[in-house]
Protein backbone atom coordinates (compact mmCIF):
# COMPACT_ATOMS: atom_id res chain seq x y z
CA UNK A 1 0.00 0.00 0.00
CA UNK A 2 3.04 2.24 0.46
CA UNK A 3 2.84 4.03 -2.84
CA UNK A 4 -0.89 3.76 -3.30
CA UNK A 5 -2.62 6.87 -4.57
CA UNK A 6 -3.68 9.14 -1.71
CA UNK A 7 -7.36 8.66 -2.23
CA UNK A 8 -7.11 4.96 -1.43
CA UNK A 9 -5.87 5.61 2.09
CA UNK A 10 -7.88 8.48 3.50
CA UNK A 11 -11.44 8.54 4.81
CA UNK A 12 -14.30 8.77 2.29
CA UNK A 13 -13.62 11.30 -0.41
CA UNK A 14 -14.34 14.83 0.87
CA UNK A 15 -16.32 15.80 -2.23
CA UNK A 16 -18.68 12.89 -1.70
CA UNK A 17 -19.18 13.94 1.93
CA UNK A 18 -19.93 17.47 0.82
CA UNK A 19 -22.44 16.37 -1.74
CA UNK A 20 -24.53 14.45 0.78
CA UNK A 21 -24.36 17.30 3.26
CA UNK A 22 -25.72 19.69 0.74
CA UNK A 23 -28.63 17.42 -0.03
CA UNK A 24 -29.41 17.04 3.65
CA UNK A 25 -29.25 20.74 4.39
CA UNK A 26 -31.73 21.39 1.62
CA UNK A 27 -34.27 19.21 3.43
CA UNK A 28 -35.32 21.93 5.95
CA UNK A 29 -38.81 22.99 4.90
CA UNK A 30 -38.49 26.77 4.99
CA UNK A 31 -35.02 26.67 3.54
CA UNK A 32 -36.26 24.19 0.96
CA UNK A 33 -39.06 26.49 -0.16
CA UNK A 34 -36.73 29.48 -0.49
CA UNK A 35 -34.20 27.40 -2.33
CA UNK A 36 -36.89 26.02 -4.65
CA UNK A 37 -38.18 29.51 -5.44
CA UNK A 38 -34.72 30.77 -6.27
CA UNK A 39 -33.94 27.80 -8.48
CA UNK A 40 -37.19 27.92 -10.39
CA UNK A 41 -37.65 31.68 -10.59
CA UNK A 42 -37.06 31.76 -14.33
CA UNK A 43 -39.48 28.91 -15.01
CA UNK A 44 -42.17 30.48 -12.85
CA UNK A 45 -41.69 33.78 -14.61
CA UNK A 46 -42.23 32.21 -18.02
CA UNK A 47 -45.38 30.44 -16.87
CA UNK A 48 -46.66 33.62 -15.22
CA UNK A 49 -46.08 35.51 -18.42
CA UNK A 50 -47.93 32.90 -20.49
CA UNK A 51 -50.86 33.00 -18.07
CA UNK A 52 -51.09 36.78 -18.33
CA UNK A 53 -50.88 36.61 -22.13
CA UNK A 54 -53.70 34.05 -22.12
CA UNK A 55 -55.79 36.27 -19.87
CA UNK A 56 -55.29 39.22 -22.21
CA UNK A 57 -56.00 37.28 -25.41
CA UNK A 58 -58.98 35.53 -23.83
CA UNK A 59 -60.48 38.87 -22.81
CA UNK A 60 -60.18 40.42 -26.28
CA UNK A 61 -63.64 41.18 -27.65
CA UNK A 62 -62.68 39.59 -30.96
CA UNK A 63 -62.04 36.22 -29.26
CA UNK A 64 -65.37 34.67 -28.27
CA UNK A 65 -65.46 32.91 -24.89
CA UNK A 66 -66.56 29.61 -26.43
CA UNK A 67 -63.29 29.45 -28.34
CA UNK A 68 -60.84 30.61 -25.71
CA UNK A 69 -62.14 31.54 -22.28
CA UNK A 70 -59.68 33.51 -20.15
CA UNK A 71 -58.19 31.94 -17.00
CA UNK A 72 -60.29 34.21 -14.80
CA UNK A 73 -63.47 33.11 -16.58
CA UNK A 74 -62.50 29.47 -16.12
CA UNK A 75 -61.79 30.00 -12.43
CA UNK A 76 -65.04 31.82 -12.01
CA UNK A 77 -67.01 29.05 -13.66
CA UNK A 78 -65.30 26.33 -11.69
CA UNK A 79 -65.81 28.14 -8.39
CA UNK A 80 -69.53 28.50 -9.08
CA UNK A 81 -70.19 24.77 -8.87
CA UNK A 82 -67.24 22.96 -7.25
CA UNK A 83 -69.37 20.18 -5.74
CA UNK A 84 -70.01 18.43 -9.05
CA UNK A 85 -66.36 18.71 -10.08
CA UNK A 86 -65.25 17.15 -6.81
CA UNK A 87 -67.78 14.35 -7.18
CA UNK A 88 -66.77 13.49 -10.74
CA UNK A 89 -63.09 13.81 -9.89
CA UNK A 90 -63.47 11.29 -7.09
CA UNK A 91 -65.18 8.86 -9.45
CA UNK A 92 -62.40 9.18 -12.01
CA UNK A 93 -59.64 9.04 -9.39
CA UNK A 94 -61.10 5.88 -7.95
CA UNK A 95 -61.15 4.22 -11.38
CA UNK A 96 -57.60 5.34 -12.14
CA UNK A 97 -56.16 4.20 -8.83
CA UNK A 98 -57.93 0.84 -8.92
CA UNK A 99 -56.96 0.22 -12.53
CA UNK A 100 -53.39 1.20 -11.79
CA UNK A 101 -53.13 -1.05 -8.74
CA UNK A 102 -54.45 -3.97 -10.77
CA UNK A 103 -51.88 -3.14 -13.45
CA UNK A 104 -49.11 -3.24 -10.84
CA UNK A 105 -50.35 -6.54 -9.44
CA UNK A 106 -50.49 -8.08 -12.91
CA UNK A 107 -47.62 -6.24 -14.63
CA UNK A 108 -44.75 -7.09 -12.31
CA UNK A 109 -45.41 -10.85 -12.22
CA UNK A 110 -45.92 -10.83 -15.99
CA UNK A 111 -42.59 -9.06 -16.48
CA UNK A 112 -40.87 -11.52 -14.17
CA UNK A 113 -42.41 -14.47 -16.01
CA UNK A 114 -41.32 -13.11 -19.37
CA UNK A 115 -37.75 -12.69 -18.16
CA UNK A 116 -37.55 -16.05 -16.46
CA UNK A 117 -38.66 -18.30 -19.30
CA UNK A 118 -37.99 -18.29 -23.02
CA UNK A 119 -41.22 -20.15 -23.63
CA UNK A 120 -43.33 -17.67 -21.68
CA UNK A 121 -41.53 -14.83 -23.43
CA UNK A 122 -42.49 -16.25 -26.80
CA UNK A 123 -46.00 -16.91 -25.57
CA UNK A 124 -46.79 -13.65 -23.79
CA UNK A 125 -44.73 -10.99 -25.52
CA UNK A 126 -46.55 -10.96 -28.90
CA UNK A 127 -49.87 -11.02 -27.08
CA UNK A 128 -48.91 -8.00 -24.99
CA UNK A 129 -47.63 -6.09 -27.98
CA UNK A 130 -50.78 -6.89 -29.94
CA UNK A 131 -52.92 -5.77 -27.03
CA UNK A 132 -50.92 -2.58 -26.78
CA UNK A 133 -51.26 -1.95 -30.52
CA UNK A 134 -55.05 -1.85 -30.29
CA UNK A 135 -56.24 1.72 -29.82
CA UNK A 136 -57.87 1.60 -26.40
CA UNK A 137 -60.87 3.52 -27.71
CA UNK A 138 -61.64 0.49 -29.86
CA UNK A 139 -61.67 -1.74 -26.80
CA UNK A 140 -63.98 0.51 -24.83
CA UNK A 141 -67.29 -0.54 -26.45
CA UNK A 142 -66.46 -4.22 -25.91
CA UNK A 143 -65.62 -3.60 -22.28
CA UNK A 144 -68.86 -1.70 -21.83
CA UNK A 145 -70.78 -4.66 -23.24
CA UNK A 146 -68.93 -6.97 -20.86
CA UNK A 147 -68.87 -4.88 -17.71
CA UNK A 148 -71.71 -2.38 -18.15
CA UNK A 149 -71.91 1.37 -17.76
CA UNK A 150 -70.57 1.39 -14.22
CA UNK A 151 -66.99 1.95 -13.06
CA UNK A 152 -65.90 -1.65 -13.74
CA UNK A 153 -65.49 -1.09 -17.49
CA UNK A 154 -63.40 2.05 -16.79
CA UNK A 155 -61.25 0.33 -14.21
CA UNK A 156 -60.64 -2.44 -16.74
CA UNK A 157 -59.69 0.03 -19.44
CA UNK A 158 -57.33 1.89 -17.08
CA UNK A 159 -55.83 -1.45 -16.09
CA UNK A 160 -55.31 -2.59 -19.69
CA UNK A 161 -53.69 0.72 -20.65
CA UNK A 162 -51.39 0.90 -17.64
CA UNK A 163 -50.17 -2.69 -17.66
CA UNK A 164 -47.99 -2.53 -20.75
CA UNK A 165 -45.39 0.01 -19.60
CA UNK A 166 -45.15 -1.71 -16.23
CA UNK A 167 -44.49 -5.08 -17.86
CA UNK A 168 -41.95 -3.66 -20.30
CA UNK A 169 -40.09 -1.72 -17.63
CA UNK A 170 -40.03 -4.74 -15.35
CA UNK A 171 -38.51 -6.77 -18.18
CA UNK A 172 -35.90 -4.07 -18.88
CA UNK A 173 -35.16 -3.73 -15.17
CA UNK A 174 -34.76 -7.44 -14.63
CA UNK A 175 -32.31 -7.55 -17.53
CA UNK A 176 -30.10 -5.03 -15.70
CA UNK A 177 -28.44 -7.79 -13.73
CA UNK A 178 -25.44 -9.00 -15.74
CA UNK A 179 -25.13 -12.76 -16.31
CA UNK A 180 -21.88 -12.84 -14.33
CA UNK A 181 -23.76 -11.68 -11.24
CA UNK A 182 -26.12 -14.58 -11.63
CA UNK A 183 -23.12 -16.92 -11.99
CA UNK A 184 -21.62 -15.38 -8.87
CA UNK A 185 -24.80 -15.97 -6.89
CA UNK A 186 -25.07 -19.53 -8.14
CA UNK A 187 -21.45 -20.22 -7.24
CA UNK A 188 -22.34 -19.18 -3.69
CA UNK A 189 -25.13 -21.73 -3.69
CA UNK A 190 -27.87 -19.11 -3.90
CA UNK A 191 -31.34 -20.32 -4.80
CA UNK A 192 -33.22 -18.72 -7.66
CA UNK A 193 -35.41 -16.99 -5.11
CA UNK A 194 -32.40 -15.55 -3.28
CA UNK A 195 -30.92 -14.21 -6.51
CA UNK A 196 -34.31 -12.74 -7.32
CA UNK A 197 -34.98 -11.01 -4.02
CA UNK A 198 -31.45 -9.95 -3.14
CA UNK A 199 -30.27 -8.86 -6.58
CA UNK A 200 -32.57 -8.83 -9.57
CA UNK A 201 -35.68 -7.31 -8.05
CA UNK A 202 -33.82 -4.47 -6.33
CA UNK A 203 -31.73 -3.77 -9.42
CA UNK A 204 -34.97 -3.60 -11.39
CA UNK A 205 -36.77 -1.32 -8.95
CA UNK A 206 -35.80 2.06 -10.49
CA UNK A 207 -37.04 0.86 -13.87
CA UNK A 208 -40.21 -0.56 -12.40
CA UNK A 209 -40.92 2.80 -10.82
CA UNK A 210 -40.34 4.40 -14.20
CA UNK A 211 -43.02 2.05 -15.52
CA UNK A 212 -45.34 3.10 -12.70
CA UNK A 213 -44.96 6.75 -13.65
CA UNK A 214 -45.90 6.10 -17.26
CA UNK A 215 -48.57 3.64 -16.16
CA UNK A 216 -50.41 5.99 -13.84
CA UNK A 217 -50.75 8.69 -16.49
CA UNK A 218 -51.91 6.12 -19.01
CA UNK A 219 -54.42 4.78 -16.49
CA UNK A 220 -55.88 8.28 -16.38
CA UNK A 221 -56.18 8.30 -20.17
CA UNK A 222 -57.81 4.87 -20.11
CA UNK A 223 -60.38 5.81 -17.48
CA UNK A 224 -61.37 9.05 -19.21
CA UNK A 225 -61.67 7.34 -22.58
CA UNK A 226 -63.93 4.78 -20.95
CA UNK A 227 -66.08 7.53 -19.48
CA UNK A 228 -66.26 9.15 -22.90
CA UNK A 229 -67.69 6.04 -24.49
CA UNK A 230 -70.42 5.24 -22.02
CA UNK A 231 -70.97 6.32 -18.46
CA UNK A 232 -73.00 8.48 -16.18
CA UNK A 233 -70.27 9.86 -13.94
CA UNK A 234 -66.61 10.79 -13.93
CA UNK A 235 -64.69 13.70 -15.39
CA UNK A 236 -64.83 12.25 -18.91
CA UNK A 237 -68.59 12.15 -18.71
CA UNK A 238 -68.74 15.63 -17.20
CA UNK A 239 -66.51 16.88 -20.00
CA UNK A 240 -68.97 15.62 -22.60
CA UNK A 241 -71.85 17.31 -20.76
CA UNK A 242 -69.95 20.60 -20.70
CA UNK A 243 -69.12 20.19 -24.36
CA UNK A 244 -72.71 19.55 -25.35
CA UNK A 245 -73.76 22.63 -23.39
CA UNK A 246 -71.14 24.78 -25.15
CA UNK A 247 -69.87 25.60 -21.68
CA UNK A 248 -66.28 26.37 -22.75
CA UNK A 249 -65.07 27.71 -19.38
CA UNK A 250 -66.19 24.51 -17.66
CA UNK A 251 -64.71 22.42 -20.46
CA UNK A 252 -61.36 24.12 -20.03
CA UNK A 253 -61.66 23.82 -16.27
CA UNK A 254 -62.16 20.07 -16.50
CA UNK A 255 -59.25 19.64 -18.89
CA UNK A 256 -56.99 21.58 -16.53
CA UNK A 257 -58.27 19.59 -13.57
CA UNK A 258 -57.54 16.32 -15.38
CA UNK A 259 -54.02 17.43 -16.06
CA UNK A 260 -53.53 18.54 -12.45
CA UNK A 261 -54.78 15.19 -11.19
CA UNK A 262 -52.35 13.38 -13.49
CA UNK A 263 -49.48 15.52 -12.27
CA UNK A 264 -50.44 14.87 -8.65
CA UNK A 265 -50.57 11.11 -9.19
CA UNK A 266 -47.26 11.19 -11.05
CA UNK A 267 -45.51 12.98 -8.23
CA UNK A 268 -47.15 10.73 -5.67
CA UNK A 269 -45.39 7.82 -7.37
CA UNK A 270 -42.15 9.76 -7.39
CA UNK A 271 -42.53 10.46 -3.67
CA UNK A 272 -43.12 6.78 -3.05
CA UNK A 273 -40.01 6.01 -5.07
CA UNK A 274 -37.93 8.33 -2.90
CA UNK A 275 -39.27 6.64 0.23
CA UNK A 276 -38.85 3.07 -0.98
CA UNK A 277 -35.62 3.00 -2.98
CA UNK A 278 -32.25 2.85 -1.25
CA UNK A 279 -30.30 6.06 -1.70
CA UNK A 280 -27.88 5.08 -4.49
CA UNK A 281 -30.73 3.87 -6.68
CA UNK A 282 -32.66 7.13 -6.60
CA UNK A 283 -32.15 9.66 -9.36
CA UNK A 284 -31.45 6.69 -11.59
CA UNK A 285 -34.34 7.50 -13.84
CA UNK A 286 -33.20 11.06 -14.38
CA UNK A 287 -29.61 10.41 -15.26
CA UNK A 288 -27.04 7.73 -15.92
CA UNK A 289 -24.16 7.86 -13.54
CA UNK A 290 -20.63 6.71 -14.24
CA UNK A 291 -19.38 3.41 -12.88
CA UNK A 292 -22.82 1.93 -12.51
CA UNK A 293 -21.98 -1.77 -12.44
CA UNK A 294 -25.21 -3.40 -11.44
CA UNK B 1 -22.21 -29.13 -1.55
CA UNK B 2 -22.19 -30.58 -5.04
CA UNK B 3 -19.10 -32.69 -4.94
CA UNK B 4 -19.52 -36.38 -5.43
CA UNK B 5 -18.78 -38.34 -2.26
CA UNK B 6 -15.14 -39.23 -1.94
CA UNK B 7 -14.39 -42.64 -3.40
CA UNK B 8 -11.60 -44.84 -2.20
CA UNK B 9 -8.77 -42.55 -1.13
CA UNK B 10 -6.85 -41.64 -4.27
CA UNK B 11 -3.35 -42.96 -4.30
CA UNK B 12 -1.39 -39.87 -3.37
CA UNK B 13 1.66 -39.41 -5.48
CA UNK B 14 4.97 -39.42 -3.73
CA UNK B 15 5.69 -35.85 -4.67
CA UNK B 16 4.90 -33.13 -2.15
CA UNK B 17 2.65 -31.51 -4.73
CA UNK B 18 -0.51 -33.54 -4.39
CA UNK B 19 -3.00 -32.07 -6.80
CA UNK B 20 -5.83 -30.11 -5.21
CA UNK B 21 -7.58 -29.11 -8.41
CA UNK B 22 -7.36 -31.55 -11.28
CA UNK B 23 -8.72 -30.84 -14.72
CA UNK B 24 -9.03 -34.20 -16.43
CA UNK B 25 -9.25 -34.00 -20.21
CA UNK B 26 -11.87 -31.30 -20.05
CA UNK B 27 -13.74 -30.57 -23.26
CA UNK B 28 -16.57 -28.16 -23.67
CA UNK B 29 -18.81 -27.81 -26.67
CA UNK B 30 -21.53 -25.22 -27.02
CA UNK B 31 -24.58 -25.63 -29.22
CA UNK B 32 -24.78 -22.54 -31.34
CA UNK B 33 -27.70 -23.63 -33.47
CA UNK B 34 -29.34 -26.97 -34.11
CA UNK B 35 -26.44 -28.19 -36.22
CA UNK B 36 -23.59 -25.80 -35.48
CA UNK B 37 -21.44 -26.50 -32.45
CA UNK B 38 -18.54 -24.62 -31.02
CA UNK B 39 -15.69 -26.45 -29.42
CA UNK B 40 -14.50 -24.06 -26.70
CA UNK B 41 -12.14 -26.34 -24.80
CA UNK B 42 -10.32 -29.33 -26.18
CA UNK B 43 -9.05 -31.95 -23.71
CA UNK B 44 -7.53 -29.58 -21.21
CA UNK B 45 -5.62 -31.40 -18.51
CA UNK B 46 -3.63 -29.93 -15.67
CA UNK B 47 -3.38 -30.03 -11.92
CA UNK B 48 -2.93 -27.36 -9.33
CA UNK B 49 -1.54 -27.95 -5.86
CA UNK B 50 -3.11 -26.59 -2.71
CA UNK B 51 -2.34 -22.89 -2.14
CA UNK B 52 -0.82 -22.66 -5.58
CA UNK B 53 -1.42 -19.59 -7.72
CA UNK B 54 -2.12 -20.77 -11.24
CA UNK B 55 -2.38 -18.20 -14.00
CA UNK B 56 -4.19 -19.14 -17.19
CA UNK B 57 -3.14 -16.95 -20.06
CA UNK B 58 -4.46 -16.97 -23.58
CA UNK B 59 -5.96 -14.90 -26.37
CA UNK B 60 -9.59 -13.78 -26.43
CA UNK B 61 -12.09 -16.54 -26.98
CA UNK B 62 -9.80 -19.39 -26.01
CA UNK B 63 -12.25 -20.72 -23.43
CA UNK B 64 -10.50 -19.33 -20.36
CA UNK B 65 -13.74 -18.19 -18.78
CA UNK B 66 -15.40 -21.51 -19.64
CA UNK B 67 -12.64 -23.23 -17.73
CA UNK B 68 -13.50 -21.26 -14.60
CA UNK B 69 -17.22 -21.93 -14.98
CA UNK B 70 -16.52 -25.65 -15.24
CA UNK B 71 -14.30 -25.55 -12.18
CA UNK B 72 -17.01 -23.74 -10.20
CA UNK B 73 -19.49 -26.41 -11.29
CA UNK B 74 -21.67 -23.83 -13.03
CA UNK B 75 -21.40 -25.60 -16.39
CA UNK B 76 -21.18 -29.28 -17.10
CA UNK B 77 -18.28 -30.35 -19.31
CA UNK B 78 -19.04 -32.16 -22.55
CA UNK B 79 -16.28 -34.60 -21.67
CA UNK B 80 -13.78 -35.10 -18.88
CA UNK B 81 -14.18 -33.90 -15.33
CA UNK B 82 -12.97 -31.48 -12.71
CA UNK B 83 -11.76 -33.08 -9.51
CA UNK B 84 -11.37 -31.11 -6.31
CA UNK B 85 -9.38 -32.77 -3.56
CA UNK B 86 -10.16 -36.17 -5.00
CA UNK B 87 -13.90 -35.54 -5.48
CA UNK B 88 -15.45 -34.92 -8.90
CA UNK B 89 -17.41 -31.69 -9.32
CA UNK B 90 -21.04 -32.36 -10.27
CA UNK B 91 -22.58 -28.95 -9.58
CA UNK B 92 -21.91 -25.65 -7.79
CA UNK B 93 -19.95 -26.53 -4.67
CA UNK B 94 -19.19 -24.84 -1.39
CA UNK B 95 -15.78 -23.29 -1.12
CA UNK B 96 -15.55 -21.19 -4.25
CA UNK B 97 -14.93 -17.44 -4.37
CA UNK B 98 -15.32 -15.73 -7.73
CA UNK B 99 -14.12 -12.41 -9.10
CA UNK B 100 -15.03 -11.19 -12.57
CA UNK B 101 -13.82 -8.39 -14.79
CA UNK B 102 -16.84 -6.34 -13.76
CA UNK B 103 -16.80 -5.77 -10.03
CA UNK B 104 -20.51 -6.68 -9.80
CA UNK B 105 -21.01 -4.68 -6.62
CA UNK B 106 -24.61 -4.03 -5.66
CA UNK B 107 -25.01 -0.27 -5.82
CA UNK B 108 -27.61 -0.18 -3.06
CA UNK B 109 -25.43 -1.90 -0.51
CA UNK B 110 -22.63 -0.31 1.43
CA UNK B 111 -19.11 -1.64 1.00
CA UNK B 112 -19.43 -3.78 4.12
CA UNK B 113 -22.85 -5.13 3.09
CA UNK B 114 -21.45 -6.00 -0.33
CA UNK B 115 -18.58 -7.93 1.21
CA UNK B 116 -21.02 -9.78 3.47
CA UNK B 117 -23.25 -10.91 0.58
CA UNK B 118 -21.85 -14.48 0.52
CA UNK B 119 -22.33 -14.73 4.30
CA UNK B 120 -25.94 -13.73 3.86
CA UNK B 121 -26.58 -16.07 0.95
CA UNK B 122 -25.00 -19.00 2.75
CA UNK B 123 -26.78 -18.06 5.99
CA UNK B 124 -23.55 -18.03 7.96
CA UNK B 125 -23.53 -16.26 11.33
CA UNK B 126 -23.02 -12.60 10.50
CA UNK B 127 -21.57 -11.75 13.90
CA UNK B 128 -18.69 -14.11 13.24
CA UNK B 129 -17.95 -12.94 9.73
CA UNK B 130 -18.36 -9.20 10.08
CA UNK B 131 -14.99 -8.94 11.84
CA UNK B 132 -13.42 -10.96 9.05
CA UNK B 133 -15.00 -8.70 6.42
CA UNK B 134 -13.64 -5.61 8.17
CA UNK B 135 -10.16 -7.07 8.46
CA UNK B 136 -10.15 -8.02 4.76
CA UNK B 137 -11.16 -4.48 3.85
CA UNK B 138 -8.37 -3.17 6.08
CA UNK B 139 -5.89 -5.46 4.32
CA UNK B 140 -6.73 -3.98 0.91
CA UNK B 141 -6.53 -0.42 2.25
CA UNK B 142 -10.25 0.24 2.48
CA UNK B 143 -10.51 0.78 6.23
CA UNK B 144 -12.86 3.72 6.77
CA UNK B 145 -14.90 2.96 3.64
CA UNK B 146 -17.13 0.28 5.18
CA UNK B 147 -20.19 2.54 5.13
CA UNK B 148 -19.52 4.07 1.70
CA UNK B 149 -21.59 3.16 -1.34
CA UNK B 150 -19.87 1.69 -4.42
CA UNK B 151 -20.69 4.80 -6.49
CA UNK B 152 -18.38 6.77 -4.21
CA UNK B 153 -15.37 4.55 -4.99
CA UNK B 154 -12.89 4.46 -7.85
CA UNK B 155 -12.82 1.47 -10.20
CA UNK B 156 -9.75 0.05 -8.49
CA UNK B 157 -11.30 0.39 -5.05
CA UNK B 158 -14.49 -1.26 -6.26
CA UNK B 159 -12.55 -4.27 -7.52
CA UNK B 160 -10.79 -4.52 -4.13
CA UNK B 161 -14.21 -4.74 -2.51
CA UNK B 162 -15.11 -7.47 -5.01
CA UNK B 163 -12.00 -9.42 -3.98
CA UNK B 164 -12.89 -9.10 -0.29
CA UNK B 165 -16.36 -10.39 -1.11
CA UNK B 166 -14.84 -13.43 -2.82
CA UNK B 167 -12.74 -14.19 0.28
CA UNK B 168 -15.12 -13.42 3.13
CA UNK B 169 -16.61 -16.91 3.44
CA UNK B 170 -13.12 -18.42 3.48
CA UNK B 171 -13.35 -20.42 0.24
CA UNK B 172 -10.69 -22.99 -0.58
CA UNK B 173 -10.52 -21.94 -4.21
CA UNK B 174 -10.45 -18.46 -5.68
CA UNK B 175 -11.53 -18.20 -9.33
CA UNK B 176 -10.64 -14.92 -11.00
CA UNK B 177 -11.71 -14.03 -14.52
CA UNK B 178 -9.57 -11.14 -15.75
CA UNK B 179 -10.24 -9.30 -12.51
CA UNK B 180 -8.01 -6.34 -13.27
CA UNK B 181 -8.78 -5.93 -16.96
CA UNK B 182 -10.76 -2.72 -16.55
CA UNK B 183 -8.26 -1.05 -14.23
CA UNK B 184 -5.54 1.29 -15.45
CA UNK B 185 -2.05 -0.21 -15.74
CA UNK B 186 -0.53 1.43 -12.69
CA UNK B 187 -3.36 0.38 -10.40
CA UNK B 188 -3.40 -3.02 -12.03
CA UNK B 189 0.04 -4.11 -10.82
CA UNK B 190 -0.73 -2.67 -7.42
CA UNK B 191 -3.93 -4.72 -7.21
CA UNK B 192 -2.08 -7.84 -8.31
CA UNK B 193 0.52 -7.47 -5.59
CA UNK B 194 -2.20 -6.71 -3.04
CA UNK B 195 -3.84 -9.95 -4.06
CA UNK B 196 -0.58 -11.81 -3.42
CA UNK B 197 -0.37 -10.24 0.02
CA UNK B 198 -3.95 -11.28 0.74
CA UNK B 199 -3.38 -14.85 -0.35
CA UNK B 200 -0.17 -14.98 1.69
CA UNK B 201 -2.20 -14.01 4.75
CA UNK B 202 -5.15 -16.27 3.91
CA UNK B 203 -3.67 -19.11 1.85
CA UNK B 204 -5.86 -19.96 -1.13
CA UNK B 205 -5.61 -21.95 -4.27
CA UNK B 206 -6.07 -19.47 -7.07
CA UNK B 207 -7.04 -19.89 -10.70
CA UNK B 208 -6.39 -16.57 -12.34
CA UNK B 209 -7.40 -15.95 -15.94
CA UNK B 210 -5.69 -13.11 -17.77
CA UNK B 211 -4.80 -11.72 -21.19
CA UNK B 212 -1.62 -10.24 -19.87
CA UNK B 213 1.51 -12.37 -20.07
CA UNK B 214 3.36 -10.00 -17.72
CA UNK B 215 0.61 -10.14 -15.15
CA UNK B 216 0.57 -13.93 -15.30
CA UNK B 217 4.30 -14.12 -14.70
CA UNK B 218 4.35 -11.50 -11.96
CA UNK B 219 1.68 -13.21 -9.86
CA UNK B 220 1.76 -16.95 -10.44
CA UNK B 221 3.44 -20.14 -9.30
CA UNK B 222 2.39 -21.93 -12.46
CA UNK B 223 1.41 -20.55 -15.85
CA UNK B 224 -0.92 -22.47 -18.13
CA UNK B 225 -0.78 -21.18 -21.70
CA UNK B 226 -3.95 -21.76 -23.70
CA UNK B 227 -4.01 -21.61 -27.47
CA UNK B 228 -6.68 -20.00 -29.63
CA UNK B 229 -10.05 -21.67 -30.15
CA UNK B 230 -10.56 -24.49 -29.53
CA UNK B 231 -8.72 -23.84 -26.28
CA UNK B 232 -6.04 -26.38 -25.60
CA UNK B 233 -2.95 -26.22 -23.46
CA UNK B 234 0.07 -25.03 -25.42
CA UNK B 235 2.49 -25.06 -22.50
CA UNK B 236 2.73 -25.28 -18.76
CA UNK B 237 5.50 -23.46 -16.98
CA UNK B 238 6.68 -23.55 -13.40
CA UNK B 239 7.28 -19.98 -12.35
CA UNK B 240 10.50 -19.79 -10.36
CA UNK B 241 10.49 -16.02 -9.98
CA UNK B 242 11.63 -15.48 -6.37
CA UNK B 243 9.13 -14.54 -3.69
CA UNK B 244 7.88 -12.32 -2.25
CA UNK B 245 7.06 -10.62 -5.52
CA UNK B 246 7.32 -6.86 -5.71
CA UNK B 247 7.30 -4.34 -8.51
CA UNK B 248 11.04 -4.95 -8.62
CA UNK B 249 10.41 -8.58 -9.64
CA UNK B 250 9.74 -7.21 -13.07
CA UNK B 251 13.38 -6.30 -13.52
CA UNK B 252 14.52 -9.84 -12.69
CA UNK B 253 16.10 -11.62 -15.63
CA UNK B 254 13.88 -14.64 -14.96
CA UNK B 255 10.81 -12.47 -15.42
CA UNK B 256 11.82 -11.69 -18.98
CA UNK B 257 12.84 -15.23 -19.70
CA UNK B 258 9.40 -16.50 -18.68
CA UNK B 259 7.60 -13.77 -20.58
CA UNK B 260 9.66 -14.61 -23.66
CA UNK B 261 8.95 -18.29 -23.29
CA UNK B 262 5.21 -17.68 -23.12
CA UNK B 263 5.27 -15.32 -26.06
CA UNK B 264 7.31 -17.94 -27.91
CA UNK B 265 4.57 -20.51 -27.27
CA UNK B 266 1.96 -18.08 -28.64
CA UNK B 267 4.13 -17.35 -31.64
CA UNK B 268 4.55 -21.02 -32.40
CA UNK B 269 0.77 -21.41 -32.27
CA UNK B 270 0.34 -18.50 -34.65
CA UNK B 271 -1.30 -16.19 -32.11
CA UNK B 272 1.41 -13.55 -32.46
CA UNK B 273 2.91 -13.02 -35.83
Amino acid sequence: MRDAPKVLEGPPAPEAELRWNRVRRGRGLARGAGHWLRRNAAVLLVYGFLLIAWEIVGSLPSVPAFILPSPSEILHRVARDPGKLVFHSLVTLQEVVLGFLLAVLAGIPLGVLIVSSRFLERLLYPLLVALQAIPKVALAPILVIWFGFGPTSKVTLAFVTATFPIVINTVVGMAQTPPEMIHLMRSLGASGLQTFTKVRLIAAAPHVFGGFKIGITLAMVGAVVGEFIASNSGLGYFLLIANNAFDAPLLFGIVILLSLLSIALFYLIELLEMLVLPRPLRRRASGVRPGAGV
Amino acid sequence: MKLAPAGPAPARSASNRTPFVELKDLSMEYDLTADARLLALDRVACSIAESEFCAIVGPSGCGKSTLLMLTAGLYHPSAGQVVIDGRPVIGPWDGVGMVFQRDLLLEWRTVLENVLLPVEVKRLPRSEFEGRARSLLRLVGLAGFEGAYPEQLSIGMRQRVGICRALVHDPVLLLMDEPFASVDLLTREKLGLDLLRLTAEHPKTVLFVTHSVEEAVLLSDQVVVLGPRPGRILRRLENDLPKPRTLASRSDARFYRLVDEIRGAFQAAGVLS
